[in-house]
């Protein structure tokens, strides 16, 4: 999510107040869906996972899954929301092909959660939330030969996904610059990941927003005309798309024209936003309450029982920045959850060590980990779950500490961290351990200053590189006899006496 | 035959299941042409099969009550492998891939369900004259309708062509044409019987019940269907009734109607708008009551006269949604031509489809429905009719403070005439004026036959939530009286 600054936006910002609100949806990764019995997983096989429930066949009927309000109050209590005692179910009523039962059952207006926020460090801002509501997603439509019902020759109708949980994230228009919006999409994911609800994968769909935007200019009281762009599938998309819209406003807004309320699309070829639909033409969506499903009611108790105990992401964000990690560094820890328990295990284990010796064991661990361990992973080397923290943390020790021979680390490094490698074993039979022998190393020394006249002309010339050779020629003989500084000082001393 | 008499003598051996049913099937071969009961009668092999299954069970001594009798099901009732059309145009070519939960406890229970019967398209009715399989006629007289929407399952029973059968009930379809016809019927509390598989019509108002000649035989089939289904979220967990005890005979409490507190609401017996024949003969029926000991206590419902709009505001509005599946995408009926001419567009598809396979009445009451849920107009129609609800259900537990049950006319008129009033929805919807309060407020409520001159008037029995067996109880002692 590596963002550049746009200049034009500062400009428009001197102006006007950017005004953003996100609607964002994520599939739940219940075992099986919202209303019936059947599986909920991503599948290629079209139609695989249907029964007369979420096919919405005459005289079938939903029964609520539980374990989706269980996933829904981890996530909102995580996100800080009110979790409502009391909350129903309403008919969201609308013609579409891929709803089997033209209409979506959803929550109106007493949705499951209310209220609730999301700390955005590097912004250092609340985005505040206005409601969490649970209801089923729609199955999927394919159309042949044009980009939607009216213009398609055909339309393939898939409804795997017909019925599977859905949760919507409703933020109050608090946001005020495309980052932000990114910041706080990457953060709500993030959380989605942590407290296991879903594994929000934006190329696979589980996770969708919408955007609101409009401009208020400094001085005004109201708010201006939003516009919505609806369907966002990526970070990038988000970016481009709200600051395109926000040109696009502060466009029309310069030449007097006016903003239309209205829907707009992401045109990935032109990177351009266009109209989909107008106010006008917006749906009634006629809600009315589910007469099929009992209200929800859900004691205290349970929504206590239910909700997340463990550290979010931002619980983990705000620490790391009291332990002088950069945002990069703590993105790069959190992408990853099990990455992310690795470090906080390892960080565990050498604290101590680190405490008395006096180095930041935070930074050192994310520079293991940025590097060496990262070129294992990134090329799939070795699974995280194969990790051994204990030799990782021997390593770091080892490597602060400068008593291991770095030479041929790399190679013995995937051997080193995995589990089941009696690590100390192992660096013995490899002589990775450096154990100094002084008497051996001036041997040595005193030889490859023997035989090395014309480096040893070139020192005294003034060419400072040739210390590094005559160096490089010691440690090949010396291995792990000796640190290369102390090689280096021992070199230094006996030139300077000769 | 009761269908309690039946079971005797099949438990008993007297007679074989394939006696039975094929006396049955008889019934239904000489009178369906004319009757128009059934819309569909299963056919030779499926029956054979569930009545080979009834033999081997009574035979092993595996008893259940309804072991081996025939019964018709409102095709509105799911059953595996078999159209449910509904009634509707748009559903005729349908076959079902499932069964609906009182299909399947009866199946296992060894009944012999011998096929579907007509109705009201999609239980949109008070004559079963809106059905796109034609109108039912009454057994009592041809001319007359047979009420609906049960109008098949009534007539069905009053035949003779089976001894039981199953209706549903939104605003009096079960009641209603088991008055028309002379029968029983009962709508149960709402939640007493799983609605898994039943086409929803009003979600919050439909109720599976029994139809047939004697509330014994009432009982029997109650003790099947009723009870907890973990797939309709509506149904009741926590209560369980036994109808009938080990012998198959009816666990009733009470053997004297002595000391019953009945209440009656006389304003509505003695009105103009109730006919004169209906009148003398609840007039002369609580007389008889009054004489037997009973206490007989003066009721009134404030808010009655309210319960029409308010029933069809909420029945249709949820219509209109349950209704909107039925589009030509998935199954049932799709128009792909207009005017000789291949529909293009998904949407005119969609449309097309829905005005050529609905009937009028539904129609009617998807536009009623799309009307009063729409923006704008939801508070001062739906939601106000939800508050009338509320005052009705206070209505009637005010009165069971005072009484043990109501006892009203479950019709303002006798059976009247075909096509008297297919064109004139509001004389039509006034059938419902006595029966659509107890939907509204999800009580049991029965309707028991009173032969009176020439006639059968439906009397109807009120009782409060899950008396559905004292009231089977009381309609079995009135019949001593
Ligand atoms: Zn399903």
């Amino acid at each position: 999510m590596k963002i550049k600054e746009d200049n034009k936006l500062h400009e428009i910002q001197k102006e006007y107040d950017i005004i953003i609100g996100l609607e964002v949806h994520i599939e739940l990764s219940t075992e099986k869906k919202l209303f019936c019995n059947c599986k909920n997983e991503f599948t290629l096989e079209p139609n695989k996972n249907v029964c007369p429930v979420c096919l919405g066949l005459p005289g079938s009927l939903p029964v609520i899954n539980f374990q989706a309000i269980e996933y829904f109050i981890r996530f909102a209590s995580a996100l800080n929301c009110e979790i409502q005692n009391h909350s129903k179910f309403d008919r969201k009523n609308y013609f579409y092909p891929d709803m089997p039962k033209n209409y979506q059952i959803s929550q109106y207006d007493l949705p499951l959660a209310l209220k609730g926020y999301l700390f955005l460090p590097k912004a250092n801002k609340y985005v505040y939330l206005r409601r969490i509501h649970l209801e089923e997603d729609t199955g999927k439509s394919i159309h042949i030969g044009g980009d939607n019902l009216r213009e398609a020759h055909w339309t393939l109708l898939n409804y795997n996904r017909a019925g599977v949980p859905l949760i919507e994230i409703v933020t109050e228009p608090v946001i005020n610059s495309p980052e932000e919006a990114v910041e706080f999409l990457y953060l709500l994911r993030l959380t989605a990941l942590y407290t296991k609800i879903s594994d929000v994968k934006m190329e696979e769909g589980s996770l969708r927003c919408d955007a609101n935007i409009s401009l208020k200019p400094k001085d005004f009281q109201t708010l201006g005309t939003k516009v919505e762009i609806k369907n966002i599938n990526s970070f990038r998309f988000l970016y481009r798309a709200l600051v395109y819209e926000i040109e696009r406003q502060y466009n029309l807004l310069k030449q007097g024209k006016e903003i239309i309320q209205e829907t707009r699309g992401w045109d990935e070829k032109t990177q351009t936003t266009y109209s989909m639909r107008s106010k006008e033409e917006s749906h009634d969506y006629r809600y009315f309450p589910e007469p099929d499903l009992l209200p929800l009611n859900i004691s205290k108790d349970i929504i206590n029982n239910l909700s997340f105990k463990n550290q979010t992401p931002i619980d983990f964000y705000i620490s790391y920045l009291k332990h002088n990690l950069t945002h990069e560094e703590i993105l790069f820890l959190l992408d990853s959850q099990e990455l992310n328990d690795l470090y906080n295990q390892v960080v565990n284990l050498v604290q101590n060590y680190a405490f008395n010796n006096n180095f930041n064991s935070y930074k050192e661990v994310v520079k293991f980990f940025k590097t060496d361990l990262a070129y294992l992973l990134n090329e799939n080397l070795i699974n995280i779950a194969d990790l051994s923290i204990k030799n990782i943390a021997k390593i770091i020790i080892l490597l602060v500490n400068k008593e291991i021979n770095t030479v041929n680390l790399k190679d013995h490094l995937i051997n080193l961290v995995k589990k089941g490698t009696d690590i100390d074993n192992y660096l013995e039979n490899n002589n990775l351990i450096i154990r100094e022998d002084i008497n051996l190393v001036k041997e040595i020394v005193d030889k490859v200053i023997r035989d090395n006249p014309q480096a040893v002309k070139d020192y005294k010339e003034g060419k400072e590189k040739a210390i590094s050779f005559l160096i490089g020629q010691a440690m090949k003989e010396i291995k792990s006899k000796a640190k290369p500084e102390t090689v280096k000082n021992i070199i230094l001393n006996k030139l300077a006496n000769l | 035959m009761k269908a309690k008499d039946i079971l005797k003598q099949l438990i008993t051996k007297k007679i074989s299941v394939k006696e039975v049913t094929q006396k049955y099937l008889e019934n239904i071969n000489k009178k369906n042409s004319i009757l128009n009961a059934f819309i569909t009668v299963f056919d030779e092999d499926f029956i054979n099969e569930q009545v080979e299954k009834a033999q081997e069970m009574i035979n092993k001594g595996n008893l259940t009550p309804v072991v081996g009798l025939p019964i018709a099901v409102k095709d509105n009732i799911n059953l595996k492998g078999y159209p449910t059309t509904c009634a509707s145009k748009i559903l005729s070519n349908y076959v079902s891939p499932y069964n609906a939960t009182v299909v399947e406890k009866l199946m296992y229970s060894g009944a012999i369900i011998v096929g579907k019967t007509n109705l009201d398209e999609f239980a949109m009715g008070s004559s079963n004259e809106n059905s796109y399989y034609g109108v039912v006629r009454n057994p009592l007289n041809l001319e007359w309708v047979s009420g609906g929407s049960s109008g098949g399952s009534a007539v069905a029973v009053s035949a003779d062509m089976v001894p039981l059968s199953l209706g549903s009930d939104t605003g009096g379809s079960i009641r209603l044409p088991a008055a028309f016809t002379g029968i029983y019927g009962l709508k149960p509390t709402y939640g007493m019987v799983s609605r898994f598989g039943l086409v929803a019509y009003a979600s919050s108002l439909d109720q599976i019940g029994p139809m047939g000649k004697d509330p014994q035989d009432l009982a029997l089939i109650m003790q099947v269907i009723a009870g907890y289904d973990p797939k309709d979220s509506t149904s009741y967990r926590d209560i369980t009734i036994d109808f009938i005890n080990e012998n198959f005979e009816p666990n009733f409490e009470l053997d004297s109607l002595k000391g019953l507190k009945i209440g009656v609401p006389f304003k509505i017996i003695n009105d103009e708008g109730v006919d004169k024949i209906i009148r003398d003969c609840l007039n002369e029926f609580i007389n008889t009551l009054a004489n037997n000991e009973i206490e007989i206590i003066e009721i009134d419902f404030p808010y009655l006269s309210y319960s029409i709009p308010a029933y069809y505001i909420i029945a249709s509005s949820e219509a209109s949604s349950n209704l909107a599946r039925y589009d030509g995408i998935r199954y049932g009926l799709r128009i792909e031509h207009f005017q000789d001419k291949l529909i293009e567009d998904t949407r005119t598809l969609m449309k097309i489809t829905r005005g050529q396979g609905f009937g009028l009445e539904v129609k009617r009451r998807i536009m009623i429905g799309t009307f009063c849920l729409s923006s704008g107009y939801y508070d001062a129609y739906y939601k106000k009719a939800q508050q009338v609800r509320t005052l009705i259900k206070q209505d009637f537990q005010k009165i069971f403070n005072k009484v043990d049950l109501i006892i009203m006319p479950t019709s303002p008129t006798l059976p009247f005439k075909i096509g008297e009033k297919i064109n004139d929805p509001i004389k039509m919807y006034l059938s419902d004026i006595y029966t659509v309060g107890v939907n509204l407020s999800g009580l049991p409520s029965l309707n028991i036959p009173i032969k009176y001159q020439d006639f059968y008037v439906g009397v109807q029995l009120i009782g409060n939530y899950f008396k559905e067996k004292f009231l089977l109880n009381v309609a079995n002692l009135i019949n001593l009286l």
